[in-house]
């Protein structure tokens, strides 16, 4: 427990001492900042349910989490660092842990300020009717967190796979598109019902928006958690198969 | 301390370490020698668990590296070949970090820290950032870690690598410091770098163990014959015939030198013959002014075996 914890340290304070976490944090908030002001712009219902914050946030996540996981493996591997780490007496799946919840705390941080937007909506919707619901704040913050992990546990396969981050980010951004565009292009997808179901049920944005109206579906819960520990799986055994 | 048993590694079909099994002592400070190549770094990877062997077993302390990987681990201390740091981190740091997930007591962490880093001269380099020191510092930065848990057994994977001529003296003084306590494996392609640190050497060429004993049996079993050279004064021809009735002796060769010396190079037989020339010249009467027994260095016993080794392969 203590080795995961200091590894963890380790893998949060990796962020910080490069300038990954200034640029990707900055990053984060233009877009959802210059998101949001669209939405405010362009369309004040959705804006004033958490509805719209959330696919603000959801849209970026295809892009920050890559980039934030693809050096993870990749750069320790590359620079000769993994055998130092390996051959102290730490456990793989401690490695991969401590990994994967540096990234997510980072994340979680990253999304942090985000906060500060529902006092906005709140502004926007002074009477009672447009009121924001807590429920749906907390189910579309939830499903966001899920969805991080599970895109998180992925890049992180993919950086364990590679010594090389370019090849760690593109392969995990095009796995994360499947579970990202699923939904949206659902009604095109095919002329089969069995498959247009199938790509329904992986739609994230679909889950998000029942979320964030405040609607719990356990199956989503479920789903996310069931890749996050299967990418986790892989990912601790594809560090051992490194020899 | 060490046990290695029919140890095989082969990538893809290549076999990079082939069938080898060697036994290290405690307190034993072993050099392991080898042209580039011949599955040296394989083999240390294999000895610290980071890589699987295909066949073989590793016993360290008398844990099983494999089936028992982390208890061995806690017993070894290991610098890879290049000496890999996190760049972004401070001295202090970094062994911080390293200390912890090696398991060294928080109580002791700090008192520990400052151990190591006195021993490998760091004490003034704490705050600064790995990245920017150079390379002999982050050697000792290296070294530094490897000894943080205070482990039996020390695997150096050439630990002189790349360093200037300064720098490498102060790397192999401060490794004859650390094998005073610990049993230390390290890899090398200098040979006088074994040749001075280690009381035994192991060499290993395409994969096998080739050689293994100290450097100066290693020169008496494959040279056989040792190279004697001796000042002389007196007529050649008689001294000649003189050094020749010595039984061990194969050949004499005279090379005239200035005011009626001459020096013999006297080749002989596998023991020194020195005291035998010294009786054999007091006994005729001839004056003596020099008698060197020539030692022939680890390069030649490295050439003469790697070479061999490879004419038989052929």
């Amino acid at each position: 427990m203590r080795t995961f914890f200091t590894l963890w340290k380790r893998e949060l304070a990796a962020f910080f001492l490069s300038p990954i976490a200034y640029v990707m944090l900055m990053f984060f908030l233009m877009v959802t900042g210059c998101g949001f002001y669209w939405l405010v712009k362009e369309n004040l219902d959705l804006a004033r349910s958490a509805q719209g914050l959330m696919v603000v946030i959801w849209a970026c996540m295809l892009i920050v989490l890559p980039i934030l996981t693809m050096r993870s493996f990749a750069e320790e591997r590359k620079n000769g660092t993994f055998e130092t780490l390996l051959t102290a007496p730490v456990r793989e799946s401690s490695v991969v842990l401590a990994k994967f919840a540096g990234v997510l705390t980072f994340f979680l941080l990253m999304c942090l300020p985000t906060l500060l937007y529902l006092l906005i909506i709140r502004h926007l919707a002074p009477t009672t009717a447009g009121q924001l619901d807590p429920g749906s704040v907390v189910g579309g913050y939830l499903i966001i967190g899920l969805l991080g992990a599970a895109f998180i546990a992925l890049g992180l396969l993919a950086s364990a796979l590679t010594s090389n981050q370019i090849i760690a980010a593109i392969s995990s951004f095009s796995v994360m598109s499947i579970l990202w565009f699923g939904g949206l292009f659902e009604p095109h997808l095919s002329k089969n019902p069995l498959v247009r179901d199938i790509g329904g049920y992986l739609s994230s944005a679909l889950h998000l928006m029942e979320a964030s109206r405040g609607i719990f579906d356990s199956r989503t819960v479920i789903l996310y958690l069931t890749l996050t520990f299967f990418f986790l799986f892989a990912t601790i055994k594809a560090v051992e198969a490194r020899r | 301390m060490i046990k290695v048993q029919n140890l095989t590694k082969q990538f893809s079909g290549q076999t990079a370490v082939d069938d080898i099994s060697f036994e290290v002592k405690r307190g034993e400070i072993i050099g392991f020698l080898g042209p580039n190549g011949a599955g040296k770094t394989t083999t240390m990877r294999m000895l610290t668990g980071f890589l699987h062997p295909t066949r073989g077993s590793v016993e360290i302390a008398g844990y099983d590296v494999f089936k028992n990987p982390l208890e061995a681990r806690r017993h070894i201390g290991y610098m890879p070949e290049s000496c890999p740091l996190y760049l972004d981190m401070r001295v202090d740091e970094y062994l911080t970090f390293r200390a912890q997930i090696k398991g060294v007591p928080r109580r002791t962490l700090k008192a520990r820290r400052d151990s190591v880093k006195e021993q490998c001269g760091l004490t003034d380099t704490g705050r600064r950032i790995i990245g920017q020191l150079s390379k002999g510092y982050r050697q000792r930065v290296g070294l530094a870690d490897s000894l943080l848990h205070d482990p039996d057994l020390l695997i150096l994977d050439e630990p002189t690598a790349g360093l200037d001529p300064n720098q490498i003296r102060e790397v192999r003084e401060l490794i004859h410091r650390l094998a005073e306590r610990h049993t230390l494996l390290l890899s090398t392609h200098i040979l006088p770098e074994a040749e001075m640190a280690c009381r035994r050497i192991l060499i290993i060429n395409r994969g096998r163990i080739v050689a293994s004993d100290s450097s100066e049996s290693l020169q008496k079993r494959l040279l056989g014959d040792s190279l004697i050279l001796a000042d002389i004064q007196g007529d050649p021809a008689e001294i000649q015939t003189g050094l020749l009735h010595i039984d061990t002796v194969d050949s004499v060769e005279c090379i005239e030198l200035e005011g009626g010396w001459n020096q013999y190079r006297i080749d002989s037989a596998a023991v020194d013959a020195r005291s035998r020339i010294f009786d054999c010249a007091v006994s005729k009467g001839w004056k003596l002014r020099e008698l060197h027994l020539e030692s022939r260095s680890l390069e030649d016993i490295f050439v003469a075996i790697t070479n061999d080794d490879e004419t038989g392969a052929k």
